[in-house]
């Protein structure tokens, strides 16, 4: 009201142009505020049950393959809520997504690959024993911490090294800002880290593959979100 | 001897008198105009003239007698016409039309109105069946705003007994085929935006999607140089199509001067067949192997 009258006396402009005036300020200011109030929350809040993490997949190679090009620029979301994971890949090549429900039950927890792509959708269906046997390699897997950092969406992001015993390695950037055991789950590379990985490297003799986060959210998902095809 | 009369008129042609040459004149002026008061001058003066055209009417009178006459004597070869004639001519009578300019208006809207309708029908001939051409390529992809009520994975899971390697391996695995899933699958794709244009997408395969667009469109949408495709999917995700690939896509609507595909075009879309042949060998089918995973991916990829 104050900036009303100031905008009116100052300028002697018409009531209804600094009411125009006044919105349109409002409207562009209060967004911005809403975003970093949420980004301020979000580093306060810890442990989180409703996460959506986005990440770009960017590939770095001197010699362009098609295949591999295909899948750069691509995108992975992750959606956890409620003990409920979807890991959906969305690339030119494919569109697939990994469920994983978890069960109060050890060792009976649900876990479903589904290929969008494609006019025969193919569905699979893993019980924990493939799902480990899936992610054997990380088995065996050793961890190094550094206290170095990066800012990743305004997170100071600390990091990590995953060394698998044939000798690949993983440089992952995570936060402790946020917590998530769920992620975990659906990313085995990540078992051991404390905290929510940003950013992620792996790197051989051709290519460097990149997965950074380009945004991180706590908004409530939509429940269809987690809905399986079902069976025939 | 008695004479005949002939005789008698010969010898009285003896005593022929010649009758003086201005007697007539003398006889005319005399009875006519030397005496005004006689009978015969004295009607003269009361001659009344006869009205106008009295003579081409009684003309007209004597003629029509003259053709009733001719006409009544005409009756006697009266012939009588056959009875179709009488019918036919009844048939072919028209009533005559009276051409105004709002009979002309008329019938111009009339016309008008039935050259839309025929477009509009053309139309929506052409709108069902590409409909139906577009229904049976994407014929088992799932449908929007149709709900699926959840599986009840964890009992299911709990149920199954002890499994060996074998039935591991034959379970892994379960197919659905396109007939078997009409449910609808939450963030289906049908249509992304690069830029402002609307492309339709095709069992949720990019790749294919795109490189099945018309000519003129994957030029306009893949032909500028040092400009970043962004494909926009849905609300969480924007796909950066790298440059190569954006070129590898511009490739496929490369065509000659006269407008057929070139053989570049070709070679670019065989090659990125190839790619999702490989793709597809390398995932698809793997029992080891997944696509989410980083190592995996790069593996395969490179």
């Amino acid at each position: 009201m104050i900036l009303l009258i100031l905008l009116k006396q100052f300028f002697k402009l018409q009531r209804s142009v600094c009411v125009l005036l006044f919105f349109a300020v409002a409207g562009v200011c209060i967004p911005v505020y809403a975003q970093e109030s949420n980004a301020v929350q979000l580093k306060g809040t810890g442990r989180v049950s409703t996460l959506t993490i986005t990440y770009e997949l960017q590939i770095a190679s001197a010699k362009k393959r098609g295949h591999a090009e295909s899948y750069n620029g691509s995108i992975k979301t992750i959606f956890i809520q409620d003990g409920k994971v979807r890991n959906r890949l969305v690339a030119l090549m494919r569109i697939q997504s990994l469920f994983y429900f978890q069960s109060a039950i050890q060792g009976a927890d649900t876990i479903i690959s589904v290929k969008e792509t494609g006019k025969d959708r193919i569905v699979n269906r893993f019980s924990n024993t493939e799902w480990d046997d899936l992610n054997r390699k990380y088995r065996n897997k050793r961890l190094a911490f550094f206290s170095d950092s990066i800012l990743i969406l305004n997170y100071t992001c600390y990091r990590a090294v995953v060394s698998l015993s044939d000798g690949k390695e993983i440089t992952v950037f995570y936060t402790t800002a946020i917590q998530n055991e769920m992620l975990q789950l659906t990313e085995p590379a990540f078992a051991g880290i404390p905290g929510v990985v940003l950013q992620y490297t792996y790197q051989n003799k051709e290519a460097t593959v990149v997965y950074k986060a380009t945004n991180v959210t706590t908004d409530a998902i939509d429940p269809a979100v987690f809905q399986l095809p079902a069976a025939k | 001897m008695s004479k005949t009369p002939t005789d008698i008129f010969k010898q009285l042609q003896q005593y022929e008198v010649t009758v003086p040459a201005n007697l007539w004149e003398q006889l005319r002026i005399a009875l006519f105009e030397q005496d005004e008061q006689s009978s015969l001058h004295k009607l003269q003066m009361l001659e009344v003239p006869p009205p106008d055209h009295l003579f081409e009417q009684v003309m007209e009178e004597v003629e029509d007698l003259r053709l009733k006459e001719e006409t009544s004597k005409l009756t006697q070869f009266e012939l009588a016409p056959p009875v179709l004639l009488y019918d036919r001519l009844k048939q072919k009578q028209q009533p005559a039309t009276v051409w105004t300019l709002f009979n002309y208006k008329r019938r111009f809207f009339y016309y008008a109105a039935a050259i839309l309708l025929f477009m509009l029908a053309v139309a929506i001939a052409f709108r069902i069946s590409f409909t139906k051409e577009k229904t049976d390529a994407t014929a088992d992809a799932p449908k929007q705003n149709q709900s699926v009520s959840p599986v009840s994975d964890t009992a299911t899971v709990v149920t199954t007994p002890v499994q060996t390697k074998t039935a591991v391996a034959a379970n892994k695995r379960t197919v659905y085929l396109n007939s078997g899933i009409k449910e609808k699958f939450y963030m289906d794709v049908p249509s992304v935006f690069i830029g402002r244009r609307r492309v339709p997408v095709y069992n949720n395969d990019l790749l294919f999607s795109f490189t099945s667009m018309s000519f003129s469109e994957g030029r306009s949408v893949f032909k500028e140089k040092n400009k970043p495709v962004i494909v926009k999917v849905d609300d969480y995700t924007n796909i950066r199509v790298s440059d190569f690939m954006s070129k590898q896509l511009s490739d496929v609507f490369r065509t000659k001067r006269n407008g057929k595909p070139a053989h570049a075009a070709k070679r670019a879309k065989a090659r990125i067949n190839n790619w999702q042949k490989a793709d597809r060998k390398a995932f698809d089918k793997s029992k080891t192997k997944s696509p989410h995973d980083i190592i995996d991916l790069t593996e395969t990829i490179f």
